[in-house]
Parts: structure tokens; C-alpha cells; sequence
């Protein structure tokens, strides 16, 4: 079975202890890897307590994903570090509020495009920065993005799940021109996790009431640890040749509708995580 | 996390305190019966408070346990739970 020790990851968006990509971090230290993480501005500082509160305190560097030299100063660091990157996780989305909670039909350009420059846009600039420090790597670099199931439209959700459909381009389009370099580029759609960016979204407490309600294998909203396996799993060497893919780690819930009679009476508490 | 520091409800008024008060609330408003909700903060100031508490006392305080409490039952609530 592939290993993660001594391999080396940028793992981004790691707000609080909620987020998913604190604990992603935390699972990959704690099977060897080095990790460094990314946060900018005033997240900046609750990105540092929250490292003290991982297994090992990694670095925080600075990522202004709306700056492209940041991108440029970024590699420049990890080059200096590492001089090669294993993957890295993208973990970013932002929507400005009017672009949120059913103002959908009155969102105002700027918001538009100011959200999917941040959610969309920047797994390309942050995968084109990393691609030298990835093609690097011998068993192949890996990218790994944050998605949701974007089939359909989330009620309130409104320009996020736009974005999300895009990311989902732009995954397969990076899949496409960084494959010639061994770098694969894939998606993990997790479902609905309460965490700051999770209660940004006006609908969540339905969107996830929804999911733990009707996911065949349950679902928990507080256990954000359910979708570390998911992403790790893309990030190993098992998915060395599987790049432009969604994969969902949502108890199931993508492959059916809910709402139909009545829900089968799991217990939906299964073990949590990996 | 510094577990063996004795944890007293003096010390955790006085933490959340100094943090309020960096994250730009007027100290003037500050009381063990003011309440969360009262306050002008945001979820992202909620956020750093919460991980300053988990830090240095190694409690976890979810966002829905703070709706309708005051910063002097917040206190108590550590408390408990940090001397377990």
C-alpha cells in the first residue's frame, strides 16, 4: 500500500479546526507527510492558532489567491524549501454575500465575477504556479479541489454552485494540459460540513438536514473527518492514473433523489472518517 | 494546549476579554451579561475566539452552542469543561 511518508504537500484553506483542509493536514502529518498551509490577510491569524492545533505545527505562508504574485512568491518559497511539491490541496471558495441566499436573480456583475475568480479561477493560477515544483515529483504530482455535487441547483446556494460547475471545467481543461507534465488534477464533492464557510450558505442547516435525512449511508454534518479519505485517497499513489475525475464522499446522496416515501432507517452513524 | 495551567473563571474572563478587544470590540461593552448575539462580531471573529479557547484550554465550542449565551456563561462552560 502507497505510503505518505516523507512525501511533501501545500495544503490551502485551512480556516479553524471545522475546515476540511485542517484535517486533511492532520491526517497526512500523522501518516509522515510534511505540510504547509496558506491563508492571507485577516485569516491569516486564525489560520496560525489553528495550526498549534495540528499534530505538528507547520508553516503558514501567505496566499492572496485575487494577487498573481503571490503565486509566483509561493513557489519561489516551496522551491527553496523542497525543491520538488507531492500534491497539494485547493481548498478556496469565497462569494460575496449578494451573490448568496437567493439573490440569484439580482446579483450584480462585480459579485459575480468577483467570486469565481476566487472559487474557479484560482485552481488554475495555483496549479500553473506549482506545475515545475509537481512534474518534479516521481510517482506524479497530484492536485486535489473542493467541489459539492453541482448537477443540480442547491436552493441558496446560487453563485457558489456556479462556481463549482466551473471548477469542475477547469479540473478537466488542467487534467488535460498537465497531464503531459504527470500531474493529475481531481475533485472531491463532499457533502455538506458545518463549518464557517458551510454556515455562510443561508440554506445549510435544510442542505444538510436534507443529506442526513436521505443519503443512503448516512451523512453527519459535524464530521468533517468523512471526507479526509476521499482526498487522500487522490492525493496516494492508488490514484496515480486517474486524473480529471469528481469524486463524491457525500454518504451516497449524489446518486439518488431524496424526498420519495419515506427514508430507509440506517442509523446513518456509522464510524466516522478513516 | 496547557492543560496543567489551572484554569480559573478570572483567567478565562480575562482571555476572551483581551481578545474581544483585539478583534475591536469596545472594552466598555464587555461583561460577563453581554451576549454573543448583542455583539458586533462576525463569523470569522467568532471563528478566531473559538480557536484561542480550543488552543489554549482544549475546549471545543461549536457556533450553535454561543446563540443566546453571555460571555459569563461561555466562561463557566469552560471552565467545567477544562477541569474534566
Amino acid at each position: 500500500m502507497p505510503t505518505f511518508a516523507g512525501r511533501r504537500y501545500l495544503i490551502t484553506g485551512v480556516l479553524n479546526d471545522e475546515s476540511i483542509a485542517w484535517h486533511v493536514a492532520a491526517a497526512l502529518q500523522k501518516e509522515g507527510a510534511e505540510v504547509v498551509l496558506t491563508s492571507f490577510g485577516r485569516v491569516a491569524r486564525i489560520t496560525r492558532k489553528a495550526a498549534d492545533l495540528l499534530p505538528v505545527r507547520p508553516d503558514v505562508l501567505e496566499l492572496d489567491v485575487t494577487a498573481d504574485e503571490g503565486f509566483v512568491a509561493l513557489a519561489d518559497e516551496l522551491d527553496r524549501r523542497w525543491g520538488r511539491l507531492d500534491g497539494v490541496l485547493h481548498s478556496i471558495a469565497y462569494a460575496p454575500p449578494d451573490a448568496l441566499g437567493r439573490a440569484f436573480l439580482t446579483t450584480p456583475p462585480e459579485s459575480a465575477l468577483a467570486g469565481f475568480r476566487t472559487s474557479a479561477y484560482s485552481l488554475q493560477q495555483l496549479s500553473a504556479a506549482l506545475a515545475p515544483l509537481l512534474t518534479r515529483c516521481e510517482h506524479g504530482g497530484s492536485v486535489v479541489g473542493m467541489t459539492v455535487d453541482s448537477a443540480r441547483a442547491l436552493p441558496g446556494y446560487d453563485w457558489m454552485g456556479v462556481y463549482k460547475t466551473a471548477l469542475e471545467a477547469v479540473t478537466r481543461y488542467l487534467a488535460c494540459y498537465l497531464g503531459p507534465s504527470a500531474i493529475r488534477v481531481n475533485l472531491v464533492a463532499a457533502g455538506p460540513v458545518e463549518s464557517v464557510s458551510g454556515r455562510g450558505v443561508s440554506t445549510f442547516d435544510d442542505i444538510a438536514e436534507y443529506y442526513e435525512r436521505w443519503a443512503p449511508l448516512g451523512w453527519d454534518r459535524t464530521d468533517p473527518s468523512r471526507i479526509v479519505g476521499a482526498v487522500l485517497f487522490l492525493l496516494s499513489d492508488l490514484a496515480r492514473w486517474s486524473s480529471g475525475q469528481v469524486l463524491h464522499a457525500d454518504g451516497g446522496m449524489h446518486a439518488l433523489a431524496g424526498g420519495i416515501g419515506v427514508p430507509s432507517l440506517g442509523t446513518g452513524q456509522h464510524e466516522g472518517g478513516i | 494546549m496547557s492543560m496543567s495551567i489551572e484554569v480559573t473563571a478570572e483567567a478565562v474572563h480575562e482571555l476572551i476579554r483581551t481578545e474581544l478587544v483585539d478583534l475591536g470590540i469596545p472594552e466598555e461593552t464587555i461583561a460577563p451579561e453581554t451576549k454573543f448575539d448583542t455583539m458586533e462580531i462576525d463569523s470569522l471573529d467568532i471563528a478566531d475566539l473559538m480557536t484561542t479557547i480550543k488552543r489554549q484550554y482544549g475546549v471545543d465550542i461549536r457556533r450553535a452552542e454561543l446563540a443566546d449565551v453571555t460571555i459569563g456563561e461561555l466562561v463557566d462552560r469552560i471552565v467545567s469543561s477544562a477541569s474534566c
